[in-house]
């Protein structure tokens, strides 16, 4: 865990300007005011039984309101909890920004996150995600922190599973509804090694902590994620990303997964002409 | 520029009395064609400003620095903006005739999600006297100079403003000790400020050579 963070620290010290557009979390900055994005994103992983692979879609629509808020509308499919592929869930995230310190080589901010989720699934597992698994609420802050060419982010927030039958007896129970979620994320910029327009290929490379605590029953995980981040034209990005369980003891549906990911977007998109 | 607009309003005059008293254009229209000639000279005045080159801070991308120059670019009196992603840098250059806001330019960079940490402007002078601590109006835009020696500015120099939303908190608070006057803090005319310079309330930019 400590060689981890160092190894975190060092990747992030080493080179070039640190990257914030993290591939599992969000980072404390907003997308541009009056800018609209469109992200695909596939998750694979093989089911607790880990015989079949199960897929989820999530079409994720964002906008820059203003500066300081954004929000955050999806949709998912998958066949995770059902023989075929599905449609399973609606979600929407907004995002305030808080805290600004710009400096030349350093900026420090801080934002407060919300999201709700509606979906159709009961959730059987400790896991706790509003990803599509179940219905639920969750908020929370980030704080982003870029020190010259280093930026580490960080949150932690509360989510909450508000599924149908939680305060019943079933056989599934017992079971977590209320989580504790917590991130650390480093990137760094590996390609171009100097700017000199907007159509270079970027290629940055992530490392992201992924962390749950129950707060209603003595279970936890810790997730190591790596990720690869590919940059197009500053305007399309295309992340892989893999991510895996280093310490736990919830039931999971899996204990790791594959992410894809497309995301395009459009600046001055909502300005008024 | 002043002797053109002299000349066209004594000649205006000048025709207007040799008109028949039936020809004469009502007070509407006079004031209309007045406030018209007053704009023209405005706009001529803002020419003067040349060209702004601005570094933005608290960006970590090629990504971040585009959303900045579409910003930029967006904004109706802009020309051309030449970016310098390395350095975070934009060098501006403007419209003929259109009267550059520099307010607007530090809100594009804000709405862009970063922060202005430094804008020079390259003005066009013609003779007019600097002294430290005090305002010049040049043409439409009133002038805070801080930290300057006395001196006569003539020809493109290039002023760096200081004001809030213009430089980092740190530069902001290295200029705040060059002055006690309450309209560095606001940005705007106050009390402090001599009447003649302006109405109450006027943007005022704070600058240094």
């Amino acid at each position: 865990m400590r060689i981890l963070f160092i190894t975190l620290l060092v990747l992030g010290a080493l080179r070039s300007s640190a990257q914030e557009l993290y591939v599992f979390t969000e980072p404390a900055s907003n997308m541009p005011a009056h800018s609209l994005s469109v992200k695909q994103t596939a998750k694979v992983l093989h089911d607790a039984s880990g015989s079949a692979i199960n897929q989820r879609q999530t079409t994720e629509l964002m906008f820059g309101l203003t500066k300081d808020w954004m929000v955050h509308a999806s949709t998912t499919f998958s066949n995770m909890y059902s023989p075929s592929f599905q449609w399973e869930s609606a979600r929407l995230y907004a995002k305030y920004r808080f805290l600004t310190h710009d400096d030349l080589y350093s900026h420090f901010r801080m934002a407060a996150f919300a999201e709700a989720s509606y979906s159709r699934n009961v959730l059987h597992y400790d896991e706790l995600s509003l990803e599509g698994d179940h219905k639920g609420v969750q908020a929370g802050v980030i704080a982003t922190q870029l020190l010259h060419k280093l930026a580490i982010s960080s949150s932690v927030s509360l989510v909450e599973n508000f599924q149908e039958g939680r305060d019943e007896k079933s056989v599934y129970s017992p079971q977590s509804y209320e989580g504790l979620n917590y991130s650390l994320s480093a990137g760094y910029l590996l390609f171009p090694r100097n700017y000199t327009n907007y159509k270079q290929v970027n290629v940055n490379l992530y490392a992201e902590l992924l962390g749950q605590k129950s707060l209603d029953l003595n279970r936890s995980f810790l997730d190591v994620a790596p990720a690869v981040q590919l940059i197009f034209n500053s305007q399309a990005k295309l992340n892989a990303g893999y991510r895996f369980q280093v310490n736990g003891n919830m039931n999971r549906m899996s204990n790791n997964s594959w992410l894809l990911s497309f995301e395009w977007l459009w600046l001055n998109a909502l300005k008024r002409k | 520029m002043c002797t053109l607009v002299f000349l066209v309003v004594n000649i205006f005059c000048a025709v207007r009395r040799s008109l028949p008293h039936f020809l004469w254009l009502n007070n509407n229209s006079m004031k209309k064609i007045f406030f018209l000639i007053a704009l023209l000279w405005g706009i001529q005045g803002f020419s003067q400003v040349q060209q702004v080159n601005l570094t933005a801070s608290g960006l970590t991308c090629s990504m971040c620095s585009k959303a900045i120059y579409k910003a930029l670019t967006a904004l109706s009196f802009v020309k051309q903006v030449q970016p310098d992603i390395e350095r975070s840098s934009y060098a501006i250059t403007f419209k003929e005739n259109a009267q550059p806001d520099f307010d607007a330019i530090a809100n594009a960079v804000t709405g862009a999600g970063f922060s202005v940490a430094k804008l020079q402007a390259t003005i066009n002078f013609s003779g007019e006297q600097v002294q430290n601590d005090t305002h010049l109006k040049v043409n439409n835009e009133t002038f805070h100079f801080l930290h300057v020696s006395e001196r006569k500015l003539n020809g493109a120099t290039t002023v760096t403003l200081v004001d809030k939303n213009f430089v980092t908190a740190k530069e902001f608070k290295k200029y705040s000790q060059y002055t006690t006057m309450k309209c560095y803090p606001t940005g705007v005319m106050e009390s402090c400020c001599t009447k003649k310079d302006g109405k109450a309330g006027e943007r005022i930019y704070h600058v240094t050579i």
